[in-house]
């Protein structure tokens, strides 16, 4: 099996909450390097699924998970995993933007501070850390001078982008972005698809959108869910153009609902 | 929450009577006499006392608010609040802390110092930690419940051990509430303390006989309904919702 090619293979996977079947034996293959899309409607379980990478799911209990999740090659369900260093290689970007109310500074260090011993960070390597962070989102320009200023209260799209910012320090493999636009106007949600497109030689990005026009725009390939079943996984232009499955077509051409 | 509805109510009417009972029972008075208390410095010496009082009251003080807050912690983050040790604790740290500071003292008073007709060191510590414990404990309850869930999870996401997660995102963020509360058990403690020397210095100057009189335990039983209504309410519209 070649796993180089692929940062996430799931085999058979379902998940319940409770007696609630989220997931049901998806099987996906997600390609390394390159912008895949999660669309659906709402409660399919696009999310779930998203959130199942980095098993933030478990937080919530009461949830079971049948089958395996391979990250890397590794399944994420081994005993011998850590689950710290599962989260350090799958960030994730969340809906609405939130940066930890403290100062930009101290947000882009904040994982770093926590993952290294006290006091092994010097000031000179912190601050370069810092402006490679907010360099390769595009915000050093726009904040090298308000490091110190509180992250909560800057524009919503420089705050997105700083949820984006604070993962890299932690050299992450895969960005897991649950709608990362959905708070965002149309220029910070272009910002955020620019940025995107540039990391995405570097970073494998998964993305859930509801905005049918981002997936078309930003994704390579693109993934159609519908009530916890995954229907069709196919290069995004082909998946829109002639979708194979009934289903799909009905989503993508807005017959649904 | 449905199931617990009733047991507030009848525990809270059990309360009521039981103290009204208290309050209302005279034949436990007592006429005070300087020469029976003379050895207690409390009521001769008021400023001495005082001294003594803090001094062998601090280290108690401290330690039950310390209990309170890590209590609430352990509580409001490894217990889920389905729970019965949840919802057990929660309820009876609300009956605690809805009960008015003064009632604390003339229990203290009237149980303790009047039957056994001496203060002892247990009696004091107990009446400081139920003075002090159960406010602490809710308003730290409060403020880690009130730390934004999502950015929570942001951390959460960024590979960060729970321990970790509340050490060095929680609690810093809940201390302005975490210190609110504990500034308010003090002065509870402290206003009782203020009270009781109060009452005391007087009654024993006037020679007159301990007892509340009828009309001021109505006052104190209105303060007391209340209060535990607030408190019960308080509790109830807490919003405990968990994201989906």
């Amino acid at each position: 099996m070649d796993a180089t090619n692929y940062s996430i293979e799931t085999e058979n996977l379902s998940l319940w909450y409770g007696d609630f079947q989220a997931l049901i034996d998806v099987s996906v293959k997600i390609p390394d390097g390159k912008i895949t899309s999660l669309i659906g409607p709402s409660g399919c379980g696009k999310t779930t699924l998203l959130r199942c990478f980095n098993r933030v799911n478990e937080r919530y209990g009461n949830v079971t998970t049948k089958g395996e999740i391979n990250i890397l090659g590794k399944n994420i369900y081994d005993p011998d995993v850590s689950l710290l260093e599962l989260r350090k290689t799958v960030g994730m970007v969340f809906q609405r933007p939130n940066p930890l109310p403290i100062s930009v500074y101290d947000n882009i260090l904040f994982g770093l501070r926590i993952h290294s011993p006290f006091r092994s960070l010097s000031r000179a390597d912190s601050d370069e850390i810092v402006e490679d962070a907010l360099t390769s989102v595009f915000l050093w320009d726009d904040l090298k001078d308000k490091l110190k200023t509180k992250a909560t209260s800057l524009q919503l799209e420089q705050q997105q982008k700083l949820c984006i910012a604070r993962l890299l320090p932690l050299k992450p493999q895969i960005i897991l972005m649950d709608e990362p636009c959905s708070a965002l106007d149309a220029k910070g949600t272009l910002a955020v698809e620019e940025l995107m497109d540039v990391l995405s030689g570097s970073y494998t990005f998964l993305i859930v959108t509801h905005n049918m026009a981002q997936a078309r725009r930003v994704s390579t390939e693109c993934i159609y869910m519908f009530l916890g079943e995954l229907i069709e996984h196919r290069e995004t232009q082909a998946l829109f153009d002639e979708p194979e499955h009934p289903k799909t077509a009905d989503y993508v051409q807005m017959r649904y609902g | 929450m449905n199931m617990s509805y009733p047991i507030i109510l009848c525990l809270t009417c059990l309360i009521l009577l039981v103290t009204l009972y208290l309050i209302l029972d005279n034949r436990h008075n007592t006429v005070l006499e300087e020469s029976d208390l003379i050895d207690h410095e409390i009521l001769t010496d008021p400023i001495y006392s005082l001294q003594d009082k803090i001094n062998s009251m601090l280290p108690i003080l401290i330690v039950s608010i310390l209990i309170g807050i890590v209590f609430a912690v352990l509580l409001q983050e490894w217990v889920p609040a389905e729970s019965w040790i949840y919802r057990i604790s929660d309820f009876i740290i609300a009956i605690l802390a809805g009960i008015p500071s003064v009632f604390y003292g003339l229990l203290c008073v009237y149980y303790f110092l009047l039957k056994s007709g001496r203060v002892s060191y247990l009696t004091q510590s107990l009446t400081v930690v139920l003075l002090t414990m159960p406010i602490a404990f809710q308003s730290t309850q409060n403020a880690v419940k009130s730390v934004d869930v999502s950015i929570r999870e942001a951390v959460y996401a960024l590979g960060v051990k729970k321990s970790k997660v509340i050490t060095a995102h929680v609690l810093p963020h809940a201390y302005s509430g975490i210190m609110s509360g504990v500034y308010t058990a003090v002065s509870r403690s402290f206003f009782v303390a203020g009270l009781i020397l109060v009452t005391f210095t007087w009654t024993i100057h006037s020679r007159a006989s301990f007892s509340i009189p009828k009309n001021a335990s109505v006052f104190l039983i209105a303060a007391l309904l209340c209060s535990l209504c607030s408190s019960l309410l308080k509790k109830q519209s807490v919003n405990t919702d968990y994201p989906a």
